[in-house]
């Protein structure tokens, strides 16, 4: 079986507060076809954000990318790329 | 604050007449030190001078009893403030009865013109000795006081309850002489059995729901049931924040993991820290919860993980804003607070290493210092829910 493209959305408290509580429905916004491909899950606080000077939450891992100040439209996008690579 | 062997759990569910803006039974408690006082009067007739001339009881009994004035004084000031007229239904303005316990079991319980209270020991009906003493009133009446004095064991049970339960039903087909004191007796005992831990809380609740389908959901009159019980306390240890010092970290794993009763955490980060050091896994539970809040996690030996000081937040809302303790929802924030207040110890551990990112002045939602909402929520359930509660910071 192939491995599924791993998709961790941080539920931390600050992504959650910038917009991560929006991104919890994204599969509904992923196309069928790679909806088998992909396995999405929370995950607790990813400490990306403890950084003043750095990118900002809401953060997305999409495999071994990470996404900042994620939103639907970039999570989705980031995913087709990844897939598509392969 | 509670040295003894057992915990008293104490509470009361009420319901008001249907039509009626106020009840006319107060029900008050109060913990002082070592002491429980329980009140509950029934004022005469319904609506709002019911429920001034039960207010004034409830307060005067409570305060009398504290100050250790005896009972016969006390009665007799209580009932005389507002005892007018010579007939006997203008004498007889309200009624009370008062539990007065200290935490080493010691009860003593005054009955007037109240159904009388019902004791179990063990699931069966315990009579100690009850006293009468006669009470005469200005007008030359008198009037019948109670007085009961016992040590209590540990799954003792007192229940008290206004006459809108025992009258409830009447004349009902199902039940024409209403549900009477005996009908209380046999539904409590019939109850305690099926359910021997059953917290006062619900068993208070269980009795004025009865109560109220007795009348067939239309309250015919005021109803209240109070209800103590002397029970082995429950714990629930909430840890929140990471520890100041990495070096803790272990410490609270462990802590956590060998804790005797509930665990809950209130945070991701803290979360992780005790997987990785108890070399447990955690799992997001990624649906939308009720609440709006973040999401719930799942870790081995831990009996709920949650998001931070949002969840906290809201928790400290609701306890403040609720009037008993019946809670209803299904968000991850009523699930806490019904949590919280089914266990009598809460302890509370703080870490406090702060999150400088969370005092973002560009955030666009307020994130309280963790610190200071459970502390606010500790006061809550000390003074509110006459909860043990205890805080330590790591």
């Amino acid at each position: 079986m192939e491995k599924k493209l791993e998709v961790r959305i941080c539920t931390g408290t600050l992504c959650y507060v910038m917009g991560g509580a929006d991104l919890q429905v994204i599969d509904e916004y992923l196309p069928e076809e790679l909806l088998d491909k992909v396995d999405i899950k929370g995950t607790p606080c990813l400490d990306y954000c403890n950084n003043c000077d750095g990118p900002k939450a809401p953060f997305v891992k999409v495999g071994d990318k990470v996404i900042s100040e994620a939103s639907i439209e970039k999570v989705v996008t980031a995913i087709k790329e990844a897939l598509g690579e392969e | 604050m509670n040295s003894s062997r057992f915990f008293i759990e104490v509470d009361c569910f009420q319901q008001r007449g249907r039509g009626q803006s106020v009840s006319g039974d107060v029900y008050l408690q109060k913990r002082y030190n070592n002491r429980i006082i329980q009140v509950l009067s029934d004022g005469a007739g319904s609506g709002i001078k019911a429920n001034v001339i039960a207010s004034v009881i409830a307060s005067m009994a409570v305060n009398y009893t504290y100050a250790g004035e005896p009972v016969l004084r006390a009665a007799k000031a209580i009932i005389e403030t507002f005892a007018r007229g010579d007939r006997k239904d203008d004498v007889n303005q309200a009624t009370f009865t008062i539990i007065d316990i200290n935490d080493d079991g010691q009860v003593k319980i005054i009955e007037f013109e109240n159904p009388p209270v019902v004791i179990l020991r063990n699931g069966k009906i315990f009579s100690p000795p009850r006293v009468q003493e006669m009470f005469d009133v200005e007008s030359g009446y008198h009037l019948p006081l109670y007085i009961t004095e016992f040590q209590a064991e540990e799954e003792d049970r007192i229940i008290t309850f206004s006459d809108g339960v025992t009258l409830s039903g009447y004349a009902t087909r199902r039940m024409p002489q209403g549900w009477q004191r005996k009908g209380v007796v046999n539904m409590l005992c019939k109850t305690v059995a099926d359910e021997h831990r059953i917290s006062a809380s619900h068993l208070c609740k269980r009795v004025v729901e009865m109560a109220e389908m007795n009348d067939l959901f239309v309250i015919k009159n005021d109803m209240s049931c109070a209800s103590v019980y002397f029970r082995q306390p429950r714990r629930i240890l909430v840890v929140t924040g990471p520890p100041f010092n990495q070096e803790k970290d272990r410490l609270l794993a462990e802590i956590i993991m060998q804790y005797e009763g509930s665990t809950v955490i209130c945070g991701g980060t803290t979360a992780q820290i005790v997987a990785r050091e108890s070399g447990k896994e955690i799992s997001v539970v990624l649906k939308k919860d009720a609440s709006g809040l973040p999401p719930e996690s799942k870790m081995d030996g831990v009996s709920m993980i949650t998001e931070g000081v949002l969840t906290l937040g809201r928790v400290k809302v609701i306890l403040s804003s609720i009037r008993n303790s019946s809670v209803k929802g299904n968000g991850i924030d009523m699930r806490l607070v019904r949590m919280l207040l089914e266990h009598d110890i809460v302890e509370f551990i703080v870490g406090t290493r702060i999150n400088p990112i969370h005092q973002d002045p560009n955030l666009p939602v307020e994130l309280e210092l963790r610190r200071n909402v459970v502390k606010d929520i500790a006061w809550l359930l000390e003074n509110k829910y006459m909860k043990e509660v205890n805080i330590s910071y790591l």
